[in-house]
């Protein structure tokens, strides 16, 4: 019961890095992954690792192509959404906010 | 069983929620960019998943089909959650089963040890009863002679 009670209070001081984190669960973030890829999506949950279950995630991955004529590096991104995903923290490279711009 | 040290990483990181879905049909994206989509049938401490019934998919779309399949956890990307999951029951469930069940059991246990004291104590009574009884009828026989 005690457990349950502690969980209910979010502690609200940030001592580590990953304390800045938690300030952002359960609001919508910007994961920029390896591979070029990018998810904008809310934070239910994440743990040491940096494991996380996502909602709503929307996956942007950007694929680059050089034109064999010009040799002009092409951009192409892909989106596609997902309603809910747990995403294997070694792939991740930056969690934050989401840039205003950018959504 | 999971040993200790595995039942440590579960309980200790979000591996508890994959575990949750351990008998449903998702969707695992791997490393290399190949989807697997079949039923989970367990989940270890390093998230190493085992599957059946899966459906290999490649990046150009060429589809494989396997009875049984083993992904090792570093090879995993994404897990695709299906939409029934309740993540935080899951999670509380995968993290205090053995407390709850111990709970339970002792539960069990006690429920079992009152009745039976409960019992017992009945027949007692009982018995009490029916001595008082004979007790009674001997004394109106007494008092009769």
């Amino acid at each position: 019961m005690a457990d349950e009670q502690e969980q209910q209070v979010p502690v609200q001081n940030v001592e580590e890095p990953l304390d800045l984190i938690r300030l952002s669960l359960d609001e919508r973030i910007y994961v920029k992954m390896r591979n070029e890829r990018e998810l904008r999506g809310r934070l239910h949950a994440y743990d040491q690792h940096l494991n996380m279950i996502m909602g709503d995630v929307e996956e942007t991955v950007t694929t680059v192509e050089i034109d064999e004529e010009t040799y002009e590096e092409i951009y192409k991104s892909t989106k596609r959404n997902i309603p809910m995903l747990f995403v294997r923290g070694d792939g991740v490279i930056l969690v934050s906010p989401p840039m205003r711009t950018g959504t | 069983m999971a040993s200790n040290r595995q039942k440590f990483l579960i309980k200790n990181s979000l591996i508890s929620l994959l575990k949750a879905l351990e008998g449903k049909v998702t969707t695992v994206e791997l490393r290399n960019e190949h989807t697997v989509t079949g039923t989970i049938d367990y989940v270890d401490g390093f998230m190493c998943v085992s599957m059946s019934n899966v459906c290999f998919k490649t990046l150009s779309g060429k589809m494989t089909n396997f009875e049984q399949f083993y992904i090792q956890g570093p090879n995993i990307r994404f897990v695709q959650i299906p939409d029934e999951i309740d993540m935080k029951k899951a999670i509380h469930w995968e993290v205090n089963k053995e407390r709850i069940m111990r709970q339970r059991m002792q539960k069990a246990i006690s429920d079992a040890v009152i009745k039976k004291r409960q019992k017992r104590e009945k027949e007692i009574t009982k018995k009490e009863e029916k001595e008082q009884k004979m007790k009674e009828a001997e004394d109106k026989k007494d008092a009769a002679n």
